[in-house]
């Protein structure tokens, strides 16, 4: 154990700069005072923009969004701080009318089964037990072509997920044992957006991300035009953009300029222009003089961002005259000598520069700095319909929509771009598959499904899963059943399946009339490390 | 009451300060002290040292960033806690914190310096800058603030394992950083 070396290190952490403590105390969940704002300035000017601007708007969101009340997210009773959403049935994109489904559900708890692992500290070997908070569904179908003529149809198969999820979690999907070859689409935000603080709050506000904690609430998701917009073009960005590129920036920190920092501040009429950011880290707008402001810590060497450009992007009317100047720090306060940078101004499309910064930054810096061995669904996906995504959240919700959201209401890019990777959707798998003249096919898809759980309070050591039996599927279902597997290391708390392993009722005939089951459980020992 | 106003009142010896410093961020102190020791009559106990180190401190210190400022107090008082009674009480919070900050030590292979703590706090902070926002956030509100990984999770809408994961790798990348510096602790 390096004792006096972590504390060391812990001392320095104490002593981090105040602008960015003061920063992470202000960042997520509430997202208004994320910015680096110039409070002198333009803190009485926000709440005018905000309001005066946007508010309005912003109820119609909500009220489409707010979705089903009652019931919880793996139960009739809980709402779980953190749901998985259920597991969905398969469906027909086209046609298949005339087929018919069975259907067994199988949830397999053999992640609860503890296992040991070990990690060395200055040649000191150390064991712990562990398990994972995760159960193997295994969702098995027969098709059957009752008809007369052998039928060719696309199927599909959707399941509730974030493109950061593990790749564990997207469905294998086999067609009489073959692997099947499947494509991915990708559904846009399930979710909406609230208030910074739950209690109290201001039901118009849109700071934080509502994620659907409801199985209600994808019912009523399903019931839109959401699994439509999952196959739509994504969209292009076609409207003309200037762009003024920050480049070569330099400036050495010192005991005066502990955070050298540059400032471009310029005035536009907010009815005609639009300005959305990449790298820059502070944002100050004053709605009533036109007056705004953005501003950047100046990359040091060994930072991911070093040597990067940044880059401020003009919707409709240019900004016209502007100033960049250095200053000791965030505050852009004090003017610093020997520091500054290059401002390239050129004319591209919106869709370009998009693309470029995902590209050549955004997608170049995550890639390689931090998660290069990730695993997850992000790093599979096209970086073309990485764009795409970005582009529709920052349409649907961002700046270029007709009633953003104040969460993005800075126009910086990373955070479309973060949300886009880490936001929940309904993803669609589809296949395709023949089915003989009175025949039929085995279809299955296998994932691990994560628990959805709490992460504090009385229930959080309880595992909430759940399905839906006909939600979203145009398929004729003549039969479901369901079963466990695996139950020694959990204890079922409450279900409305009718398990009861103890007694060897491992299996159950699920009423088609029941759109919704669920079960909760413990792992039996809930003394090991819970992942 | 804005924080120039109480610290005005501290340099006037109005023990108002204290009032109004405890009305203001309590709350904030009493969370990282919580979020340290875990032990609810400790984290008290850290707390009324906190206003009493502001009363003895101020004057003459003129804190720019009050909030800040206080829970620097808070993480040194609870340290010091911690270095007095965790071989009898288990303050799990900073156990769990200082176990994790073991992945940041630099390999002793690179030693070329032993910086002062104010300069490795400005080591800390050039690395801290260059990461993303949400980043930089992440890490300060777990190894500044304490908070714990599963709040985190929450507050954050991931999983706390793919928390626990980004965690790491921002540890192994200050470790990096340190490295390149070659900065030994």
């Amino acid at each position: 154990m390096n004792g006096e070396k972590i504390l060391r290190l812990y001392n320095g952490i104490t002593g981090i700069h105040e602008d960015i403590i003061e920063e992470a105390q202000r960042f997520q969940p509430k997202k208004k005072a994320k910015l680096w704002i110039k409070w002198g300035v333009v803190a009485a000017c926000l709440s005018v923009m905000v309001g005066g601007v946007y508010g309005a708007a912003r109820l119609g969101l909500i009220d489409r969004m707010g979705g089903a009340s009652g019931g919880g997210g793996g139960g009739e009773g809980i709402t779980y701080m953190s749901y998985a959403g259920p597991v969905f049935p398969l469906s027909v994109l086209d046609g298949g009318d005339t087929l018919l489904a069975e259907r067994n559900i199988n949830y397999d708890f053999s992640p609860y089964e503890p296992f040991t692992e070990s990690y060395a500290v200055d040649g000191k070997t150390y064991n712990y037990e562990r398990y994972f908070s995760q159960s193997i569904v295994t969702d098995s179908y027969v098709l059957t072509n009752p008809g007369q003529e052998e039928q060719t149809v696309t199927l599909l198969y959707p399941f509730a997920g974030r493109l950061s999820d593990d790749l564990e979690v997207l469905p294998t999907i086999t067609v009489n044992g073959e692997p099947a070859k499947t494509s991915l689409h990708i559904g846009p935000y399930s979710g909406g957006y609230e208030g910074a603080y739950s209690v109290g709050a201001d039901m118009t506000e849109t700071l934080n991300l509502a994620e659907l904690d409801s199985w209600e609430k994808y019912r009523t998701l399903l019931n839109t035009d959401y699994q439509a917009r999952a196959f739509d073009a994504l969209p292009n960005l076609t409207q003309p953009a200037v762009v003024y590129e920050i480049s070569d920036m330099y400036g050495e920190p010192s005991e005066d300029a502990p955070a050298p920092t540059l400032n471009m501040e310029f005035t536009i009429d907010f009815e005609k222009t639009t300005i959305l950011t990449y790298g820059f880290n502070g944002v100050t707008n004053n709605i009533t003089t036109g007056y705004c402001a953005r501003d950047l810590f100046i990359p040091r060497e060994h930072s991911v961002n070093y040597g990067e450009s940044a880059y401020l992007i003009v919707l409709g009317d240019d900004i016209g005259d502007y100033t960049l100047k250095a200053y000791v720090n965030g505050a852009c306060e004090k003017e610093m000598e020997h520091a500054g940078g290059t401002v390239t101004r050129y004319e591209t499309t919106l869709g370009e520069i998009f693309a470029a910064i995902t590209t050549e930054q955004y997608l170049d810096l995550y890639a390689s700095a931090f998660y290069d061995d990730d695993t997850d669904i992000f790093n599979t996906i096209p970086a073309d319909t990485f764009i795409g995504l970005a582009a529709e959240l920052l349409c649907d919700y961002g700046l270029l929509s007709d009633t953003p959201a104040m969460r993005y209401d800075t126009g910086m890019l990373e955070e479309i771009f973060s949300e886009t990777r880490y936001m929940g959707r309904v993803m669609y798998l589809t296949f395709d598959v023949t089915i003989p003249e009175g025949g039929s096919i085995e279809v299955t898809a296998e994932m691990v499904k994560k628990a959805s759980m709490d992460f504090i309070g009385e229930y959080k050591d309880r595992n909430g899963y759940d399905m839906v039996t006909r939600l979203g599927s145009s398929l004729t279902y003549t039969g479901q059943t369901a079963s466990v597997s695996n139950t020694e290391y959990i204890e079922i708390l409450d279900q409305n399946f009718g398990f009861d392993p103890e007694n060897g009722v491992t299996k159950v005939d699920l009423d088609l009339t029941q759109e919704h089951y669920y079960l909760e459980i413990w792992k039996t020992d809930k003394r090991l490390e819970k992942n | 009451m804005e924080d120039s106003k109480i610290i005005e009142l501290y340099w006037q010896r109005d023990e108002a300060a204290i009032t109004e410093t405890a009305q203001k961020y309590g709350a904030f102190c009493h969370a990282i002290a919580m979020n340290l020791l875990q032990i609810k009559e400790d984290a008290e106990e850290c707390l009324n040292d906190t206003y009493h180190t502001a009363w003895n401190s101020i004057p003459p210190q003129k804190p720019e960033k009050f909030r800040a400022w206080l829970g620097r107090v808070v993480r040194n008082l609870s340290l010091a806690l911690w270095n007095k009674n965790h071989r009898q009480k288990r303050y799990s919070g900073m156990t769990a914190l200082l176990d994790e900050l073991e992945d940041c030590i630099p390999s002793s292979e690179t030693v070329e310096q032993i910086l002062e703590t104010k300069e490795l706090s400005a080591v800390i902070d050039r690395w801290l800058m260059g990461l993303s926002g949400e980043d930089r956030a992440l890490f300060v509100r777990r190894y500044w603030n304490g908070t714990p990984l599963n709040e985190l999770a929450s507050l954050w809408g991931i999983s706390p394992n793919k928390l626990a994961q980004k965690m790491f790798r921002l540890r192994l990348s200050l470790r990096l950083a340190l490295e390149k510096e070659g900065i030994t602790l």
